[in-house]
């Protein structure tokens, strides 16, 4: 059989081309990417084939994802490795993860390669903030209060689904805080989980997670005491917390349950509810603007006292509304 | 009979790719199609992603040395960290409590696949043909305190057995 040179390859290349035509998209479409988030549970590295399976409690996509150092992209923070981290990106076609065993190199499992991936802070490991030795207090051994704890100060318990007023006190609140299962690092540095809930020296999160309920047992807790603390703070300052508007009860509910009432604080910004005395002497003399203003006065700033302000000079509960409108697991703090 | 002829070589070059691609079709390829993909926890996944704050006042000029093995002892010069407790990020994990004597110098040890290193060190003397891999992983090295999260430097982590 004689071949002309230029025929055979025109019609190489066109075979080329007809094939690619079915071929492509399929291979294409077996490659395709595939969607990822989750939390890290394991990390193990495949000595043979050079790289790491990842093994995640997915929320969405595979368990088990393959991590190839080079060929991976890492985006911020880039905690691949570490367990507890929260992941979120792409894999595609499966690949092994190869490891030392004895002496011979053995395929022990095979998984989609990650293309690309971002990950969270480190948040959720931090198991030793407990007491001075990392040991975790008796009675918090990760099992959250129940709703009806008595306060520690011996005050009554508020129910914060009781009313509806309390229920928009509680929403709104939730909004300002936000909700994380998570343990993480507030703004002061304190490590802190849930609604807002500051993790104390000898309370500790074993798992550094928490289930919606337990968010919810520890908010009810921590609702009660500011409301109590709020009480407290008008009683002290001769203001009848009960005489107050719906509204403004929340704003001194939700600057006790942000900052609680000491008025020594170490910082002029960290101070309490009871240190806003010129605010205190507004409400007392009636005077809502001033009142309103002094919100804003002893060093307690941000788009959350912006509103506070707004709210104790003109008593506008729509802006409450909207605030918890924005969150709908606000919404949902009181279920029905 | 030239047509069928290049139809055939072709047919050998690229057929297993078809098969390949026909095979694969078979499973899904986006998980967030498949029916056990929950979109309220997606949601909720998506909400508590934890970001740091990022400092103002803190930031890694750099890290010295900027490669090395299990043990390397490395250092971060900078400003603004706390002179009692700082938490860094390793990129294996988190070293907690680090203090800096001056706010402008942090050091820490690396200590990552320290184990594995040593098991296939070992196996690597007891079988010639070991193949096991030299590795160059990244690591993202950050600094948080109470003022936030510092920008990164990355250090690159060599896993090779046979040298170290």
């Amino acid at each position: 059989m004689i071949f002309h040179k230029k025929t055979f390859l025109m019609k190489f290349i066109l075979g080329i081309l007809i094939f690619s035509q079915v071929a492509v998209p399929l291979v294409a479409r077996a490659v395709g990417t595939i969607p990822f988030g989750g939390i890290v549970t394991g990390v193990i590295p495949c000595l043979c084939s050079g790289n790491f399976l990842i093994i995640q409690k997915p929320v969405a996509g595979p368990a088990m994802l393959m991590y190839q150092p080079g060929v991976s992209r890492l985006y911020q923070y880039g905690q691949i490795l570490v367990p507890g981290t929260q992941i979120l990106g792409n894999a595609s076609v499966p690949v092994p993860c190869v490891e030392l065993i004895v002496i011979f190199c053995v395929p022990i499992y095979t998984a989609p390669l990650i293309t690309m991936v971002g990950t969270s802070g480190i948040a959720g490991a931090i198991p030793n903030f407990g007491g001075p030795n990392g040991s975790a207090n008796p009675n918090s051994s990760g099992a959250p209060p129940g709703p009806n704890t008595p306060s520690p100060t011996g005050s009554t318990t508020n129910n914060p689904c009781s009313t509806n007023q309390s229920q928009s006190s509680a929403g709104y609140i939730t909004a300002n805080e936000g909700w994380r299962n998570n343990v993480y690092v507030d703004s002061r540095g304190n490590p802190t989980v849930g609604i807002g809930h500051l993790i104390r020296a000898g309370e500790s999160i074993p798992s550094g997670y928490l289930t919606d309920t337990q968010v919810r047992n520890y908010f009810n807790q921590d609702y009660s005491r500011a409301v109590n603390d709020a009480r407290g703070a008008a009683d002290r300052h001769n203001v009848d917390f009960d005489s107050l508007s719906p509204a403004r009860q929340t704003v001194l509910v939700d600057m006790a349950f942000n900052m609680g009432t000491n008025p020594n604080g170490l910082t002029q910004g960290q101070q309490g509810l009871d240190g806003f005395n010129r605010m205190w002497s507004g409400i007392e003399a009636g005077d809502w603007q001033r009142a309103g203003q002094e919100v804003q006065g002893s060093g307690y700033y941000g788009p959350r006292a912006d509103r506070n302000a707004q709210i104790m000079a003109t008593d506008d509960q729509s802006l409450i509304n909207q605030q918890i409108n924005r969150d709908p697991r606000s919404a949902s703090i009181c279920p029905i | 009979m030239k047509i069928i002829f290049s139809f055939f070589i072709t047919t050998l070059l690229l057929g297993p790719q078809i098969l390949l691609a026909q095979s694969s079709l078979a499973t899904p390829v986006n998980n967030l199609s498949t029916p056990s993909f929950d979109q309220k926890a997606w949601i909720d996944f998506i909400r508590n992603f934890y970001y740091p704050r990022v400092s103002r006042t803190m930031f890694i000029e750099q890290i010295s040395p900027s490669f090395g093995s299990s043990g390397t002892v490395v250092t971060i010069s900078g400003r603004g960290f706390n002179k009692t407790a700082n938490r860094v990020y390793t990129g294996y994990g988190l070293i907690e409590g680090v203090p800096s004597w001056d706010g402008k110098h942090l050091i820490f040890k690396i200590n990552f696949l320290s184990g594995a290193m040593g098991n296939a060190m070992i196996n690597a003397k007891s079988n010639e043909n070991s193949k096991v891999k030299a590795m160059r992983i990244p690591l993202w090295l950050y600094v948080e305190n109470e003022t936030g999260i510092s920008n990164n430097r990355i250090f690159w982590f060599q896993f090779d057995p046979f040298k170290s």
